[in-house]
């Protein structure tokens, strides 16, 4: 059941080195690190221009993403960002590197006991709390914890530490959900 | 004794056009122009660059070219030139508004009516009858205008021509990013022109089609029927399918649906789309007869649903007996229609963007392996999903390949292409052209493919989703991009 002592992964440290020189040409090339809320953010402004213009315009939060240019007087398009790019590349990466080591294929990781539809559930309820929270704090694991803990940003690292002391206290609770 | 045949033409004095815009109020007044339209226009075009600058002033309208474009591409023989004259008028009983002479004309001076045919500059015919100036000539309060025929060497125009310097307003045009409008007529006409673009549904299905038609029938001349199942069997049905679906997308791009019928009342030689559209309705048949001769093994259920019915017991009797005569007939006609819209779109010499020939063979390669990738998708045989992502990692290559050498055409063939280029290159379709069609279009399932011919285990479906993704986006690209790209660069 151990994902980790399944073949053909990188190992952990080495992976880590790469990721670390990913982060390091992110910013050479792009001006500005790692994310992925963000892109997942900026497509739900973008439905919502779909939806309504207006709201977008009227909030102040969305409107900074996605909201009407008073010069040009068009709607900013919210897509119009490197981390669009960074996480389809990340998807094709991920396709591609997944074949590569011939574990492309559809599945569930999910603990003995739970049915697919909870875990379903789960994951959806815990990814909307975490998109959530990681909008407020500025950013996710990668935005804010791994390129900003690259920097040694204070926010960072606070952020980081409460994430991972977030993890920790709540892991006892849904312990359940995995043994 | 035969009348010399009268070359029109005007003659516009730069020096003296103020662009006060009366020619364009006149034309209005004269031909009863609907409120949004016009049929002349006045362009202010700045040369150079600070402190040399220039600026021209004059009123454009349709050139009345010595081979127009927009005759030779309409289908219906809407579009005409006026006999004795070269005047191109449009007969609105046959126009269907299917739009093919707007994308032709590289002046863009023509436009739908809100009844839906196109209308266009006449040069005042009515009034030229009466032995009259055109109204704009008329009525310029510079005398900047003039009229008359090239072919009388005593004419106005003519001696013009011999005592001053003079150009032909043509396509070598200086495209300069400064030209500013000051007439709201100029602004209307744009608008007009963005709404009278072509359905991008119009060419998707018809090269999809031909690559399912391609498939199908050369399963059944080689008798693959063992080896291929779903292409000898199931990918047939698509067909019939997908072009219907196109049909009416067609028939719903056009402006003037009750004309629909001047299709089929005319054969234009010179027009594609006339071609097509013959060829079209004469072969719907054959790939309704490739569907029907397989559809017992293909399709068991429908087959089951259907035959009850006797006529299609009937159709399907009949199709069984002659199916290797379709297949055969087949081929040629899918190859032919998988060029089509390629060449149709190159054909409309208005667009530099389409004006590459090798776009056909691009269509064809492209349809074909969208059909491929349809054949993967529903396949359920592992030794056939094996072999046709072969073929398709052969097709998407080729794809590449020709893409790559179109782009090379357009690069280097004259500055309005390389300008239409430009849309791909940094231009507002870069993204959806490299990322969305060359990058997931092509490129990953390329990679995907080879990895699994390397033996890797790759879900066939996503290769195959990605293909389709990538040909329909790049139908979608080319036919938006190329309505965006303009031998006028005012």
């Amino acid at each position: 059941m151990n994902i980790l002592t399944k073949d053909k992964y990188l190992n952990p440290y080495l992976a880590g080195v790469f990721l670390g020189i990913v982060l390091l040409s992110a910013f050479v090339f792009s001006g500005s690190g790692l994310g992925g809320s963000g892109a997942m953010m900026r497509t739900v402004v973008k439905a919502e221009q779909v939806i309504s213009q207006n709201h977008v315009d009227n909030n102040v939060y969305l409107s900074k993403y996605g909201g009407t240019d008073e010069e040009t007087n068009k709607p900013k398009d919210p897509w119009e960002s490197w981390l669009i790019f960074e996480v389809l590349g990340v998807l094709v990466g991920g396709v591609l590197s997944g074949g590569f080591s011939n574990r492309l294929k559809v599945e569930h990781n999910k603990g003995p006991r739970t049915t697919r539809r909870q875990r379903f559930i789960f994951a959806f309820l815990g990814g909307a709390l975490f998109g959530f929270g990681a909008r407020i704090a500025r950013g996710c694991t990668s935005g804010i914890g791994l390129s900003g803990g690259a920097t040694l940003a204070l926010g960072s690292w606070i952020t980081l530490t409460a994430i991972f002391v977030g993890a920790f206290s709540f892991a006892y609770f849904f312990r359940k959900e995995w043994i | 004794m035969k009348q010399k045949i009268k070359r029109y033409a005007m003659v516009i004095d730069t020096k003296t056009c103020i662009g006060c815009g009366d020619c364009v109020v006149a034309c209005k007044v004269e031909n009863s122009v609907p409120e949004g339209f016009c049929r002349d226009w006045i362009v202010s075009e700045v040369m150079g660059s600070f402190p040399n600058l220039q600026m021209e002033l004059r009123s454009e309208r349709c050139n009345h070219c010595d081979n127009p474009p927009c005759v030779y591409s309409c289908p219906t023989g809407a579009s005409f030139i006026k006999d004795g004259t070269n005047i191109t008028l449009v007969h609105e009983d046959k126009c269907t508004g299917c739009k093919a002479c707007i994308a032709a004309c590289p002046y863009d001076a023509r436009f739908v009516m809100p009844e839906g045919y196109v209308s266009k500059c006449t040069f005042c015919d009515h009034r030229l009858e009466e032995g009259l100036d055109p109204a704009c000539v008329s009525t310029c309060p510079t005398h900047c205008m003039h009229f008359g025929d090239l072919n009388d060497p005593k004419s106005k125009v003519s001696r013009l021509l011999e005592s001053r310097k003079w150009k032909v307003l043509q396509k070598m045009r200086v495209p300069s990013p400064t030209f500013t409008t000051f007439f709201e007529d100029r602004t209307m006409r744009e608008i007009t022109i963005t709404t009278n673009k072509v359905n991008h549904l119009i060419d998707p299905h018809l090269a999809i089609w031909a690559g399912t038609l391609i498939i199908a029938s050369l399963a059944i001349i080689y008798r693959k029927e063992k080896e291929l199942p779903t292409c000898y069997s199931k990918i047939a049905l698509f067909g019939p399918v997908i072009l219907t679906l196109g049909m009416t997308a067609l028939f719903f791009d056009l402006e003037y649906k009750a004309h629909v019928f001047r299709f089929y009342t005319t054969f234009q030689v010179t027009s594609p789309m006339s071609w097509g559209s013959w060829t079209l309705l004469l072969f719907y048949p054959l790939s309704i007869m490739l569907t029907l001769s397989t559809l017992e093994q293909g399709w068991p259920s429908i087959y089951k649903r259907v035959n009850s019915i006797t006529v299609v017991n009937l159709l399907i009797g009949y199709s069984k007996k002659h199916m290797r005569l379709a297949a055969h007939l087949s081929f040629p006609v899918a190859i032919f229609l998988g060029l089509y819209t390629g060449i149709l779109l190159s054909a409309y010499v208005g667009r530099p963007l389409w004006n590459s020939a090798i776009l056909g063979p691009v269509f064809l390669v492209s349809g074909f392996s969208t059909a491929l990738a349809l054949v993967l998708l529903v396949s359920k045989d592992r030794k056939e999903t094996h072999f046709i992502s072969r073929i398709d990692l052969i097709a998407i290559i080729v794809e590449l390949v020709l893409v790559t050498l179109y782009l090379y055409n357009l690069a280097t063939s004259t500055s309005h292409t390389l300008e239409a280029a430009k849309l791909f290159m940094g231009g507002p379709f870069s993204i959806q052209f490299w990322v969305g069609f060359v990058g997931l279009g092509l490129v990953v399932p390329l990679l995907l493919e080879a990895m699994e011919i390397r033996g890797k285990r790759i879900p066939v479906f996503l290769p195959a989703s990605l293909v389709i993704f990538g040909g329909l986006m790049f139908r979608f690209i080319m036919v938006e991009a190329g309505q965006v790209s303009t031998w006028v660069h005012y």
